[in-house]
């Protein structure tokens, strides 16, 4: 790909995003604790600290969806994959400002810090050390008979699904009685850190806990796999040798 | 509401994306971002059936998915670097040592 | 949501938290030692500690069911008979790796406490009561493995084994973490007892009916049936042999819990389970094809790791017939429970011996390699015989009693005999291969200079000793084992 072009149309989608999710911020509830001041002031020049309307939020979600949308096309359709990295990064930034349209302020933020931010570095690191681009057969080449039952699973779970997303209507009460048909208001601290922290420390005590195996085990997993290990023997050291100087 | 249905929509729109992207690239390392899509749209899922019912429990479930994610692609690129040293490359199509 | 846990809770989930503990605890010892030589006994030891602390829970457990951390835990007799299979299969699969580490010289200190974190998701899936519980336990596990599987980068088949094994494992990650999406819009729960007495309002929803069939599905693909088990044979092969074993024995098992646990649970609901879209009709099929598709194949191996990989897809097939009687005779998992146990010990003893005959750069996979070992080395080809009479099902071994009973109580019904008669008829076809090693130690001469040549190592001959100890005993007397089974009932 032209390399010029690769920037400018980058630089054109952050600014994109950028207005949109100065909008999307203003919308994010102003007492909460999600939002930095800052980004509140200047979310507040945009928008004039009024909130947007439902249908503006309507058409910034269908805006920011569809982006996340052509993202993804992008990051599976892309042979280079440090362009197809760049695109997942625009479908991820894209879903963390839905996810400030939907009040998840908390989740918002660790959406773009955690993921858009720190996987996404790892998978550009990766990409540029192991993923220099080859001739590369798109198309099902392999397993075709499985392959195709899953991708027809998928699109048949689609085609079933969303009739039932499009009629999705219902606020329950604790017994799961439909109560009422309309979207819940939500108070102003509804997703914050307070909100999710109380969550994360009464009822998900245990998860918080047990996530940090999880993690330990990625970790030393990650370690003992990638570690470059040579042999004792003279004939592996040989080999080694030979490899390394292969690389 | 309208706002949220047509959300979750798009959601199972890219989880279709993510599952295709699996089906059709050789590349690993694409796979992988597929799979990340994949979880991705179960995140979204999960934050929008969370608004719709005004509770929270989806953003406990989210948080976790976010580290789970994190953990995969650490584990699934450290043994992506493992397969392009013995193997010197990425590409699914070439790791064909063991018959069927 | 209001805070609901005590602190006492957490010494609820001393099993659990002392395997974890104990995990840190090797890998603080290979960070101060400079020989890795006593980590395999060390993580041994502690896992037989673990055993000590969960069979103390097994005796004392007072209620049928006890559930801590405001539902994300479940203790009950089943989780805790589950809890002994996987930190028994732990004990022997690191006493195993201990012997073929050191011989191969490929993995360093990390292994033994990968081993132990994977079996702290094991244990986490086998208590679950809440699906985030289930993912974080599955994705443990998982994770562990993957790496485990990877562990020999300097073995081509190795590292590619880990990631076909990877990728196959996070795209049915992510189905799982979809299907429970769709579970938690329709019934807004995802706590499994509370979506169970839900599901009377669902009857016919598609996002509760599609999300428990994606859940299903991410299970099936765990234990390898067979539209699901594409990994399988290559990720066995690949892998370093004493983590094909642990594969076979506690990721299946673990899988499998959590299928039990599922069915007692979240697929009890009428509309679910039965009617010809039903769960139990799709794993009728399911379970047919496995044995016989995993049993046909198995046939025409000649390398013996990659037989026993096919040999153990068709046991799934069989585990899963038990599960399907599960649920029609009235929620009794003692026939899978037992099974599960005696099949884990067995394979980690049959892998355990593959992984005995193979010297460093000569790993003598190959059942052509196997031959006249009887004559040279009696103590391993006898091993390897009980192991794959056990596997076969032909007494006086713990296979024959646990095949037997997991028939005899699937017979109970009606609607499961011809399924019974198809797993009979495949049992008689699986004897065929398992006497293929066997024909080959004892009547087939070497020829020439010997060629498989077992190491020499302590441990290893401990493990195996002591697994088949255990086949034998479970085969002679089993039954204290039986009673213990039958009492491990599952808590609501």
């Amino acid at each position: 790909m032209d390399r010029r072009k690769l920037y400018v149309s980058l630089l054109l989608a952050a600014a994109a995003l950028l207005l949109i999710s100065s909008v999307a911020l203003a919308q994010a509830p102003s007492t909460s604790g999600g939002v930095a001041p800052h980004a509140q002031f200047y979310a507040g020049k945009l928008a004039s600290s009024k909130k947007l309307s439902p249908l503006a939020m309507l058409w910034a979600m269908r805006v920011l969806a569809g982006l996340m949308l052509v993202g993804g096309i992008f990051t599976i359709g892309s042979r280079n994959p440090v362009v197809a990295a760049l695109c997942l990064v625009g479908t991820l930034f894209c879903t963390g400002i839905i996810f400030l349209l939907l009040h998840a302020t908390f989740i918002a933020a660790i959406q773009v810090l955690v993921y858009a931010g720190a996987i996404m570095v790892l998978f550009v690191f990766v990409v540029m050390s192991v993923g220099h681009p080859e001739r590369e057969e798109i198309g099902l080449s392999r397993g075709i008979i499985s392959k195709l039952i899953g991708g027809a699973f998928a699109v048949m779970l689609l085609l079933r699904v969303s009739p039932v997303y499009m009629s999705y209507q219902r606020t329950v009460n604790a017994a799961g009685e439909i109560i009422s048909k309309a979207m819940p208001p939500v108070s102003s601290k509804y997703g914050n850190v307070e909100h999710v922290g109380k969550l994360l420390f009464s009822d998900y005590l245990f998860p918080f806990e047990a996530i940090s195996i999880l993690l330990l085990v990625a970790i030393v997993g990650a370690v003992m796999v990638t570690r470059h290990r040579r042999r004792d023997d003279n004939k592996g050291a040989a080999a080694a040798a030979a490899s390394a100087g292969e690389g | 509401m309208t706002m949220i249905n047509e959300l979750l929509v798009f959601a199972a729109v890219l989880f279709v994306i993510g599952v295709i992207g699996v089906i059709i690239r050789r590349n690993t390392l694409i796979v992988l971002m597929s799979v990340e899509l994949m979880l991705n749209a179960a995140n979204l899922t999960f934050i929008a059936f969370s608004r719709a019912r005004g509770d929270v429990l989806g953003h406990g479930f989210t948080l976790m998915i976010i580290a789970l994610a994190a953990a995969e692609a650490a584990v699934g690129l450290a043994i992506v670097v493992a397969v392009f040293r013995s193997h010197k490359t990425v590409n699914v199509d070439k790791f064909n040592l063991m018959k069927r | 949501m209001s805070s609901a846990f005590k602190m006492a809770d957490f010494s609820f989930a001393a099993p659990i938290i002392f395997v974890a503990l104990w995990a840190c605890v090797v890998l603080l010892a290979s960070a101060f030692s400079t020989k890795s030589s006593k980590l395999g006994p060390l993580t041994a030891f502690g896992f037989v500690i673990g055993l000590v602390i969960t069979g103390y829970f097994w005796t004392a457990l007072e209620q049928p069911r006890m559930s801590v951390f405001s539902g994300m835990l479940v203790l009950d007799r089943f989780s805790l008979f589950l809890d002994m299979i996987f930190l028994l299969a732990g004990l022997l699969t690191s006493l195993v790796a201990h012997g073929y580490v050191e011989e191969h010289g490929f993995a360093e200190s990390e292994f033994y406490a990968v081993i132990a974190l994977s079996v702290v998701g094991m244990m986490l899936m086998g208590h679950a009561g809440d699906f985030i519980i289930v993912v974080i336990g599955l994705e443990t596990m998982s994770l562990g493995v993957y790496s485990l599987v990877a562990s020999w980068t300097d073995k081509r088949k190795s590292t590619e084994a880990g990631l076909k094994y990877f990728v196959m494992g996070a795209v049915a990650s992510g189905f799982l973490v979809y299907g429970i999406a769709l579970l938690y819009g329709a019934t807004g729960s995802t706590r499994l007892l509370v979506i169970t007495s839900r599901a009377a309002a669902h009857i016919g929803d598609p996002l509760y009916i599609i999300g428990l069939f994606m859940v299903f599905g991410a299970l099936a693909f765990k234990v390898a049936l067979v539209p699901f088990h594409m990994w399988t044979p290559d990720a066995y092969e690949g892998a370093p042999t004493p983590i094909t074993g642990f594969m076979a024995a506690a990721v299946k098992t673990a899988g499998f819990g959590l299928l039990v646990r599922a069915v007692s649970t979240i697929f009890s609901g009428e509309s679910f389970a039965y009617g010809s879209t039903g769960w139990i009709n799709i794993a009728w099929m399911l379970s047919m094809l496995t044995m016989t598709v995993g049993n046909v194949l198995a046939l025409r191996q000649t390398n013996i790791k990659r037989m026993l990989a096919y040999s153990s897809i068709a046991h799934a097939g069989y585990i899963m017939l038990g599960v399907i009687a599960i649920p029609v005779l009235g929620l009794d998992p003692s026939a899978v429970l037992l099974y599960l146990l005696q099949y884990a010990v067995t394979t980690i003893g049959a892998f355990g011996v593959v992984a005995w005959v193979g010297r460093r750069d000569a790993e003598n996979t190959g059942l052509e390699q196997w031959a006249g070992l009887g004559a040279r080395k009696p103590a391993a080809a006898l091993a390897m015989t009980i192991f794959m009479l056990s596997l076969g099902g032909i007494p006086p071994t713990a296979g024959f009693f646990a095949k037997l009973y997991l028939f005899k109580s699937a017979m109970g019904h009606p609607s499961l005999l011809i399924l019974v008669v198809i797993a009979a008829i495949n049992s008689v076809i699986s004897i065929f291969y398992y006497l293929k090693p066997i024909v080959a130690m004892y009547f087939r001469d070497a020829g020439g200079e010997p060629i498989a040549e077992p190491m020499r190592s302590s441990s290893l001959s401990v493990a195996i000793t002591l697994a088949a100890i255990i086949v034998f005993l479970l085969g002679m007397v089993p039954g204290s084992a039986l009673e213990m089974a039958i009492k491990s009932t599952i808590g609501g």
